[in-house]
């Protein structure tokens, strides 16, 4: 799961995993049966019958679609733009662009950029509060060819200064008043505010690069658990089939509105900003901060008759508390991920929305998400999974010596499939590590991620996430993990 | 799954995209990867591909970016 969004998440629990030892402590029965089954389950790999392999490595995993694989994200854009040139594309506030409109600003910038030598493979700095400009900008940089780092204002400068400086790039896009906080040698500042008007010298016809579906898109920083921030590179390959499987699944129209509210520097926020401007929906982009403003929220949802969004479980918790969530009637679909999505507040969910709720799953390293859950409103068992593997997407759970756990044992998560990024940013090492042989495939030279995820299947193949690995604690010489007493005790709660 | 207590020693591994890995050393490398040379702890393997691995982008990316236009 994405860290930045588990960090977020403690911010607001406070706290999260001396909770749950506690909890683990004072129900120690509860945890003598928890190992006694565990016991039972340990059953070696070896033991699986070919059949049984067949079916964790192949038969489940079997999601071949064809998309087109020629395209990149801007393209994919940009034949939305010739299909509905004067819709609205996107709302902030009291500024409103039609397709055209935005294509036209986002060429300008584009060809401003190609002119400072961005082209593929050359990673633009952004560093702007949620505006027009911050959508313009990402826009822009991908219809030059190049790929985009997300550098959020409100993060502490020397975090910033950091990634800035790890990334190189020759280009940063700001706003006049942050401009001042940042600064790197050899790096060039554009004020997408101050300096608009000589942006707007240039034409505002789609521009033509040799960017291909191999090039980068985008490098978002993960926090890691431990360490510096490492910057994972994401293809237009990978989110261009995350984006086609995400329309092919859940269908917008042009009659919906999605609200934009994640923060640009966690993945989450690439679809939502390029999903509806692939399909000809519309993007209503919160005010900054606001994402973190239920009441806000409420308000922006009905004003806007927003009909989809995104929610971390634990903001979504802080949403229906506040008075007015179960008023928001034009929601339609509203989707969690970056953290364990509880039964009950699933439950509470279906008590004040007529929604639907979908549970996705995936680390930033490999194209925003790669398993997706459909919640069920009478579901039977007292958990929610996080499905199965996405359209050309494999989930392998392993044991340590790589081999596959039997159905119900916890496994460690690995992705393989379109959605692999390419690893971490100038840290070869970190990246072998990190992105491994693929022993399963018949396609030679291709990765696994190795998510450090623990999940296990259930019987009908939807697998359910049980926490992180390093999540480990020891009582008595018994190594326990906390995410699977996490899970435990959510069934009996 | 502990990675403080992996004693394992593992191989170098490259594939056709000249993208380096590392691969239990008593295991068959999987299709399309081969030995790069370096056998040992886990640790010294990556450092030994901190050290080669210098252009992290695909060699076929490579290849088309360096042919002239």
């Amino acid at each position: 799961m994405d860290r930045h969004e588990t960090a977020q998440s403690e911010e607001i629990d406070g706290g999260t995993s001396l909770e749950v030892l506690a909890r683990a402590l004072l129900l120690h029965n509860l945890l003598r049966n928890i190992m006694v089954d565990s016991e039972q389950h340990l059953i070696k790999s070896s033991q699986l019958t070919e059949a049984e392999r067949h079916r964790l490595l192949v038969a489940w995993n079997d999601t071949e679609r064809d998309y087109p694989k020629d395209k990149c994200i801007h393209q994919l854009f940009e034949e939305q733009v010739e299909r509905t040139p004067e819709a609205i594309a996107v709302v902030f506030e009291e500024q409103r662009l039609t397709y055209r409109q935005l294509n036209a600003k986002a060429n300008q910038l584009a060809h401003h950029l190609q002119k400072l030598g961005i082209g593929p493979e050359v990673l633009v700095g952004i560093s702007v509060h949620r505006s027009l400009e911050l959508l313009v900008g990402l826009l822009g940089i991908l219809k030059a060819g190049g790929a985009y780092v997300p550098l959020d204002p409100t993060y502490p400068k020397e975090r910033l200064q950091f990634m800035l400086e790890n990334t190189r790039a020759p280009v940063l896009l700001t706003q006049r008043r942050l401009g001042e906080s940042l600064s790197a040698h050899g790096t060039r500042m554009i004020c997408l505010d101050q300096h608009w008007e000589h942006i707007a010298r240039h034409s505002e016809e789609n521009v033509s690069s040799t960017v291909s579906p191999e090039n980068l898109a985008y490098v978002i920083y993960t926090s890691g658990s431990t360490g510096t921030p490492k910057g994972a590179m994401n293809l237009h390959r990978g989110i261009c089939n995350r984006l086609l499987w995400m329309q092919d699944t859940y269908r917008l129209t042009q009659a919906d509105r999605v609200l934009q509210k994640t923060p640009f520097s966690f993945d989450v926020s690439v679809w939502e900003f390029f999903w509806p401007l692939i399909t000809g929906a519309r993007l209503i982009m919160a005010r900054p901060e606001g994402h973190r403003d239920a009441a806000y929220l409420v308000k922006v949802i009905s004003e806007q008759r927003i009909t989809v969004l995104h929610f971390v479980p634990s903001m979504l918790q802080v949403f229906l508390d506040v008075q007015g969530a179960a008023g928001c009637k034009s929601l339609r679909l509203v989707m969690c991920g970056g953290e364990r999505l509880s039964y009950a507040l699933q439950q509470r969910f279906f008590a004040h929305l007529s929604a639907a709720l979908h549970n996705l799953y995936g680390p930033t390293e490999a194209s925003i998400d790669v398993t997706a859950w459909s919640c069920e409103r009478g579901s039977a068992q007292p958990i929610v999974p996080i499905g199965r593997p996405i359209a050309n997407t494999q989930i392998y759970l392993l044991d340590s010596e790589l081999q596959p756990v039997p159905v119900g044992v916890p496994g460690e998560l690995y992705i393989g499939g379109i959605g692999l990024g390419r690893g971490y940013l100038h840290r070869p090492e970190q990246t072998a590590e990190k992105f491994i042989p693929n022993p399963f495939t018949d396609e030679p030279g291709t990765r696994l991620y190795k998510t450090g995820d623990l999940a296990r299947y259930l019987p009908d193949g939807n697998i359910e996430f049980l926490g992180r690995i390093d999540y480990q604690v020891k009582i008595r010489g018994f190594r326990i993990e906390l995410g699977e007493i996490e899970a435990a005790l959510a069934q009996h709660l | 799954m502990d990675e403080r207590e992996d004693t394992t020693i593992y191989k170098v591994v490259v594939n056709h995209e000249e993208q380096y890995s590392i691969w239990p050393a008593e295991k068959e490398n999987p299709l399309g990867w081969r030995d790069a040379g370096k056998r040992g702890p886990k640790a010294e393997c990556l450092t030994c591909i901190k050290e080669v691995w210098t252009d992290m982008r695909p060699r076929s990316l490579r290849k088309s970016t360096e042919e002239p236009a």
